[in-house]
């Protein structure tokens, strides 16, 4: 049996620290957008809710509406977020490499969103839910903005391009 | 018994919730930021469908 050599070894261990460095960089990218896919995912379930709970009679048309309405903005709050991660998107497509402005643009926009979010838990309109289905909206806004949250860290801790 | 409905109601929704979301992050681990990215796009663009229908609908309760 050939054992590696320490020329051979020293080329692993740089090989391996390399795939991780790598791997973790990807990984991070790959998660910042699997939370714009999340994110659209709650709002059509938001979406579907106020259809079933206005459909049924649990709930007025203008809560319904509201709600719609600060629903929509997270929209295109995500449309925003992903229209401007896609210029960051590396020429491989393996990552995303965010310069400090395009950063800064991204955590104003995870800001606003979360600040709608705010907004809505406060407003007339969340109060007006009937007490028993406020429950299954305080999960999914909690969730948004959860969401909303691990973007902004995640952006927060990618590395700047040069 | 109304209540314990509702509670029932509330678990199986938030039951079927998560399953979705656990099929949703396995079909999105094989795939590129890219796609990804893509997939969000469009899902966007399908709840700004649905937010038009719906906003057409409650308006004309009122």
């Amino acid at each position: 049996m050939n054992y590696p050599t320490r020329t051979h070894r020293i080329f692993l261990a740089t090989s391996l620290a390399l795939a991780l460095v790598a791997t973790a960089a990807c990984d991070k990218s790959k998660e910042y957008a699997k939370m714009n896919a999340r994110l659209a995912g709650y709002l059509q379930v938001g979406l579907e809710l106020v259809d079933r709970q206005t459909s049924a009679g649990q709930m007025s048309a203008s809560t319904g509406l509201a709600i719609v309405n600060a629903l929509s903005t997270v929209n295109t709050i995500n449309g925003e977020l992903i229209a401007e991660s896609k210029k960051y998107l590396s020429p491989d497509g393996s990552k995303l490499v965010f310069d400090p402005a395009g950063k800064a643009r991204v955590l104003q926009i995870v800001q606003s969103g979360e600040t709608v979010l705010a907004n809505l838990l406060t407003s007339e309109a969340f109060a007006s839910i009937p007490a028993d289905k406020r429950k299954e909206w305080l999960d999914l806004i909690q969730n948004l903005t959860l969401t909303l949250d691990t973007l902004g860290e995640v952006v927060k801790a990618a590395k700047e391009a040069k | 018994m109304n209540n314990l409905t509702n509670i029932l109601n509330l678990v199986t929704w938030s039951a079927l919730q998560l399953v979705r979301e656990i099929l949703r992050e396995a079909s999105r681990s094989g795939k590129t930021i890219e796609q990804l990215l893509d997939e969000a796009e469009k899902q966007t663009e399908l709840n700004n469908d649905l937010i038009e229908s719906l906003r057409d609908r409650l308006m004309g309760f009122d």
